[in-house]
């Protein structure tokens, strides 16, 4: 038991310092003490289950081990950003106006062409568009255009759209979600009433209703029905 | 801060049981092996009886504590330890000396293997 326990402790920093020395661009969505723990878990969990061999406690102790060591390093990278730097690494400034930081893109090993495709991903496809283009420690590219190229807001053009707010789900594949309709400050007489304006004879015959907090209704009917 | 000292303290709970496990291992163990030591040398004295008589105490307390040991160790391993004892147990009936002194020999053994595998040493941690 005990080996198990400081076999993962070993296992499970060395893989962080492994996911660390590969580079932001391996990581992908999840910080690197997430993504150890998402790689790992899983097969510890799959080797007790197939193996009637192997105690159960095998797979639990790791797991717990696994579960407690993550909560203490994201609890400790929250208070020292030293150790945020360390485990996360720091994001790194790829485009700075319009021009490649040739040194950061080896730096985090990520070819021009890499770092293109993530600008088309993003609708940019002239670099000389870009402000900032940023690798961040999730393995993400963010990109910052200069103020000239960025949409225009409502704001910068003296609009004020209304504010629809969230829409609720009143019905869903015909049935009546009551609490969403409390929280809209509506009951069961005006979706009836609402329904039959609609031509809706009943709740049933609907498969998504929604209403936002300025009141507008959105109403699919479930296929099939008239 | 709760969520940390919540996850150090298993983590401590964890290492301390990890110790803990050894120590009972080591006792169940130690115990099992001198006493099955013990019975062959009854037997090389030509007590059969008393060394029958002793393998199976023996016998009864691994049983004892074989559920726990089930939980804690690798089946094949408990399982090894369980054959082990009905072939000595066997042996001893037959009353054969070489057969019955190779056969606890390795019960011995499989027996010790039981808290060397759990012990705190370089070699079992890599």
């Amino acid at each position: 038991m005990i080996i198990a326990f400081i076999r993962t402790v070993v296992l499970y920093l060395l893989i962080i310092a492994g996911i660390r020395v590969m580079g932001k661009k391996q990581v992908g969505e999840l910080e690197p003490t997430e993504l150890v723990l998402a790689m790992l878990i899983s097969d510890l969990a799959a080797v007790p289950m197939q193996d009637f061999g192997i105690p159960l406690l095998f797979g639990v102790v790791p797991i717990i081990t696994l579960l407690c060591l993550t909560m203490i390093l994201s609890v400790l990278t929250v208070k020292s950003r030293r150790l945020r730097l360390l485990l996360c690494g720091r994001p790194s400034i790829l485009v700075e106006k319009g021009k490649l930081l040739q040194r950061e893109l080896t730096r985090n090993r990520m070819t021009p062409e890499e770092l293109l495709e993530e600008l088309r991903l993003q609708g940019v496809t002239d670099l000389s568009l870009v402000r900032y283009a940023i690798l961040e420690t999730s393995g993400r590219v963010s990109v910052l255009l200069y103020a000239d190229q960025q949409p225009a807001t409502a704001r910068q053009l003296s609009l004020a759209p209304e504010e629809p707010g969230l829409p609720l789900t009143v019905i869903e594949d015909g049935h009546v979600r009551r609490e969403n309709l409390r929280r809209r400050g509506l009951n069961l007489a005006w979706l009836e009433k609402e329904l039959s304006r609609q031509g809706v004879p009943s709740a049933k015959e609907v498969y998504l209703m929604t209403v936002d907090e300025n009141m507008g209704v959105y109403l699919a009917r479930k296929e099939g029905a008239q | 801060m709760r969520r940390l000292s919540i996850s150090v303290a298993i983590l401590l709970l964890l290492f301390g049981a990890g110790l803990w496990n050894i120590s009972l291992l080591e006792g169940i163990s130690g115990r099992l092996a001198s006493q099955l030591e013990h019975a062959e040398a009854l037997a090389e004295t030509g007590d059969w009886d008393r060394a029958e008589e002793l393998t199976l105490a023996a016998k009864d307390e691994w049983e004892a504590a074989a559920s726990y040991l089930y939980v804690v160790l690798r089946h094949d391993y408990t399982d090894e330890v369980n054959t082990g004892f009905y072939e000595v147990l066997e042996l001893l009936q037959w009353q054969e000396t070489p057969e019955y002194a190779a056969a606890n020999g390795e019960l011995v053994a499989q027996v010790q293997h039981l808290s060397e595998a759990e012990r705190l040493t370089w070699r079992n941690l890599m």
